[in-house]
């Protein structure tokens, strides 16, 4: 910013100290349509004091986070050259658009709060000279709302001060190479002016305002411009902003007497200033649109995506239960999963991720899928001529892919694809894997989990290449897990993926429930392990679990509240072991026995630990199913994992610690989490028929540990 | 929870009167019996009646067998039902305590 030409006395040095509350406000109410973009944050330093958060909530004093993987973080001083006030600004993920635009954002209201400053530098010199000081602050507060800047500039030319004066204004701005009229209060003007010749030349070319009285003064400039030759006074202000001078302010007058003084000269340094600031704030606004913009471009993305990309999955089928959870970041990736449903009772399960970000991705991924479920469509039409049943699944990906081949690779895009059967009558597994995620396998009958790999390349890396299927059989019980590369590229603070280990660890701890609670788990601990839910990629996982018939519904549901108390203890385990009692044909004596023994010590927990006094709340939810009974313990008391004590001495020399140890060896499944709302819950699934992985239960004649 | 007592030439039988034993009681439990953990005293507890035992109400038996060994005395268990015997058995504790099938068992182990 070029200083004013006119001297400073030290009085207004010293008010050229920026007021915090205006950059603060102006910057909020600028930022205010980044809210949409999430992950934006704004911190402010004063010249002496702390960092604290400003944007989008006030926080507490607090710096702003180092820059990281994670972590955009641009610093702008608001005074150049010395220790003076800061604004941080942390986009988060770094989303590369995003962050430029918030700079940009930034930027132009550090721009325009200079300009305003410099404004107000000058009223102060023009004191109370002008009594329409008031409409130059009036203006002030409509600049705020710019949204025309060419009838600002209007009004500006009509101020009572020109207007009184009798003086004739005129603002010129470039376009396009020439400086164009933007704004007159008289006719008869020149539409364009040159910027380098004439008295404007002359204000441009010096950087500084202009003031020529007189007639002979005025000839004796080279090319004067011709609407100034019946003139008396002429008086040009650069207008500059931080893009460089953009246009000249121009005020002159004929034939009155008198001749342009001081004070005159720091008003058409005022105004010119204010045009300035319209510039400058149309510039904004247009920064402003262009966010409007891409957040527009974000929900289109987003709504392909969740229209045309993801496919609901299916509810009724009697031996397989299905569950998808996806959450779209804010890039969009184009990850698509689609379900189609055979005859036999066997569903196809496509998950698939587009390399690449935004509408593009999407659009790709729903191409990919269209050309998938097309090939099946015919495959299948073909197959039902020659009275086959089934087509194999490797060869709609062979035929899909052969299409799509040569369409990505002209757009140097591949698709990463697991195509999966899973046959729950023949309990068989079918899996074309193409460069997908490696599936993970929980397996029922030990409780483990394995992952599934195939040799495929992606479709789009080469062409008439042949996909070939894996198959697996499945046991009962058996879950699989799809997902894409967003759940398990999650990174925590250190930079480390989440990974798919922590993937399939999760899967084995949580498999017990159903497959819509256990893709929640899964959220839940990746939101855990990365400290926030903004995914830097889409986040996808489908689960599929293989079960007897009729054993995904519940035939009794049930839930009671109970208050913490050791004296509730046998009313809260005799009301659950009515509920078991529901299970047809019964658990069995010994397992109802061990579902008594686990119940007990899960609230004798709750009661002693999680709640320091009598009174708390505990809630129960038990759903007696044709297989298994499941319970669900609530409390809001203290968090404490019982899945993950150690073991308990055995040879007598602890009398107490054994709880933990007895539920986990009671139960079937175990799991514990806490939610948001500070609600603990345990849950605990006993099944109907004696469990495989019981063979490894003491028993009196057992091997010791 | 109340307890019976039979004392049978040197040994003294505390049958356990209630059904259950754990978290809701074993702190009564323990201070019930307190009584017949003296020096050198022979104990067998029957439990013919109990029906549930969590890990409270082991923890207590325990104590008692613990202090009994600190004061040179001993302690049996007899007749316990199936869901107790059942707990026994999954922590292990059927290896630290002599359990019988009846009470007469019990008390003539004393006598060997």
């Amino acid at each position: 910013m070029t200083s004013p030409s006119i001297g400073t006395g030290e009085h207004s040095r010293s008010a050229r100290v920026p007021g915090e509350a205006g950059v603060l406000g102006a910057l909020k109410k600028a930022l205010e349509p980044a809210r949409a973009l999430e992950g934006v944050r704004v911190w402010y330093r004063p010249a002496t004091g702390a960092w604290r958060e400003v944007f989008p909530q006030e926080g507490a004093e607090e710096a702003p986070p180092a820059a990281s993987s994670r972590v955009r973080v641009d610093e702008f001083p608001l005074r150049p050259r010395r220790r003076g006030p800061m604004l941080a600004v942390a986009t988060e993920p770094p989303a590369e658009g995003v962050a430029m635009l918030v700079r940009q954002l930034v930027r132009a209201v550090l721009d325009l709060t200079d300009l305003e400053e410099r404004e107000r530098h000058l009223l102060d010199e023009l004191g109370a000279n002008w009594e329409s000081l008031e409409a130059l602050y009036e203006l002030n507060t409509e600049l705020r709302a710019a949204d025309n800047p060419r009838e600002l500039l209007d009004r500006l030319m009509h101020r009572k001060v020109l207007v009184n004066e009798g003086l004739s204004a005129a603002v010129y701005v470039e376009a396009e190479g020439k400086l164009t009229l933007q704004a007159s209060n008289r006719e008869c003007l020149a539409a364009t002016l040159e910027r380098s010749r004439g008295l404007v030349g002359k204000a441009l070319a010096e950087r500084r305002t202009q003031v020529i009285n007189g007639r002979e003064e005025l000839d004796a400039v080279p090319d004067l411009e011709p609407q100034w030759r019946t003139a008396t006074s002429v008086a040009v202000a650069p207008i500059a902003t931080r893009h460089g001078l953009v246009g000249a302010f121009t005020v002159w007058k004929s034939g009155h007497k008198g001749a342009f003084d001081t004070p005159l000269l720091r008003l058409v340094e005022a105004l010119g200033n204010q045009a300035a600031m319209i510039i400058e704030g149309d510039r904004l606004n247009r920064a402003l649109r262009e966010s409007e913009r891409l957040r527009q471009e974000i929900e289109i993305a987003s709504s392909i995506q969740q229209t045309l990309l993801l496919d609901p999955p299916p509810e009724d089928l009697p031996r397989l239960e299905v569950a998808a959870f996806t959450l779209a970041s804010q890039r969009i990736d184009g990850d698509f999963c689609e379900f189609i449903r055979h005859q036999n009772g066997a569903v196809d399960v496509l998950v698939g991720d587009v390399m690449g970000k935004g509408v593009p991705a999407a659009l790709l991924g729903a191409a990919t899928k269209h050309h998938l479920v097309r090939a099946m469509a015919e495959l299948a039409s073909s197959a039902a001529q020659r009275s086959a049943t089934t087509v194999p699944p490797d060869e709609v990906v062979s035929l899909a892919a052969g299409r799509l081949a040569s369409q990505l690779i002209a757009l140097e895009r591949f698709v990463t694809l697991c195509y999966a059967r899973v046959d729950a009558e023949g309990l068989r597994l079918e899996l074309v894997d193409c460069g997908h995620t490696r599936t993970i396998w929980y397996h029922a009958a030990t409780g483990e989990c394995t992952f599934l790999h195939g040799e495929n390349l992606p479709l789009g890396v080469t062409e008439n290449e042949a996909y070939v299927r894996q198959t697996a059989t499945l046991g009962m019980g058996d879950a699989l897990l799809f997902y894409s590369d967003g759940v398990t590229e999650a990174r925590n603070d250190a930079g480390e993926f989440f990974g798919e280990e922590r993937l399939a660890e999760c899967v084995g701890r949580f498999a017990g429930l159903s497959c819509g609670e256990l893709l929640e788990r899964i959220r839940a601990e990746v939101v855990t392990f990365s400290g926030g839910d903004a995914f830097a990629d889409d986040f996808t996982s489908v689960a599929v679990r293989v079960r007897e018939p009729g054993a995904n519904q519940p035939l009794c549901a049930r839930r009671a509240v109970f208050s913490s108390d050791v004296e509730q203890l046998t009313a809260m385990r005799s009301w659950t072991m009515e509920m078991a009692a529901q299970v047809p044909g019964g658990l069995g004596e010994e397992h109802l026995g061990e579902l008594e023994l686990a119940l007990q010590e899960a609230l004798a927990n709750v009661v002693q630990h999680a709640y320091k006094n009598p009174g708390g709340r505990i809630e129960l939810e038990a759903d007696a199913f044709a297989d298994r009974f499941q319970v669900r313990i609530s409390d809001w008391g203290e968090p404490f994992d019982p899945t993950r004590v150690l073991q308990p001495s055995f040879d007598g020399s602890r009398e107490s610690g054994f709880g933990v140890y007895i539920i986990s060896h009671c139960m079937d499944h175990v799991a514990y989490w806490r939610e948001p709302d500070g609600r603990n819950v345990m849950w605990m699934v006993k099944f109907r028929k004696p469990d495989p992985h019981k063979g490894e239960k003491p028993t009196s004649d057992g091997p010791e540990h | 929870m109340g307890l019976s007592t039979e004392k049978t030439g040197g040994v003294v039988t505390v049958t356990l009167a209630g059904e259950t034993l754990d978290a809701g009681n074993s702190k009564e439990f323990k201070a019930e019996v307190a009584a017949f953990l003296t020096p050198q005293a022979k104990v067998v507890f029957d439990m013919s009646r109990l029906r549930f035992v969590d890990s409270s109400g082991l923890g207590a038996i325990l104590s008692c067998l613990r202090q009994l060994n600190g004061v040179g005395g001993d302690l049996k268990l007899c007749a316990m039902t199936k869901p107790v015997r059942a707990l026994f058995e999954l922590v292990r504790m059927h290896r630290v305590f002599e359990i019988f099938n009846t009470r007469e068992e019990a008390i003539r182990s004393f006598g060997g």
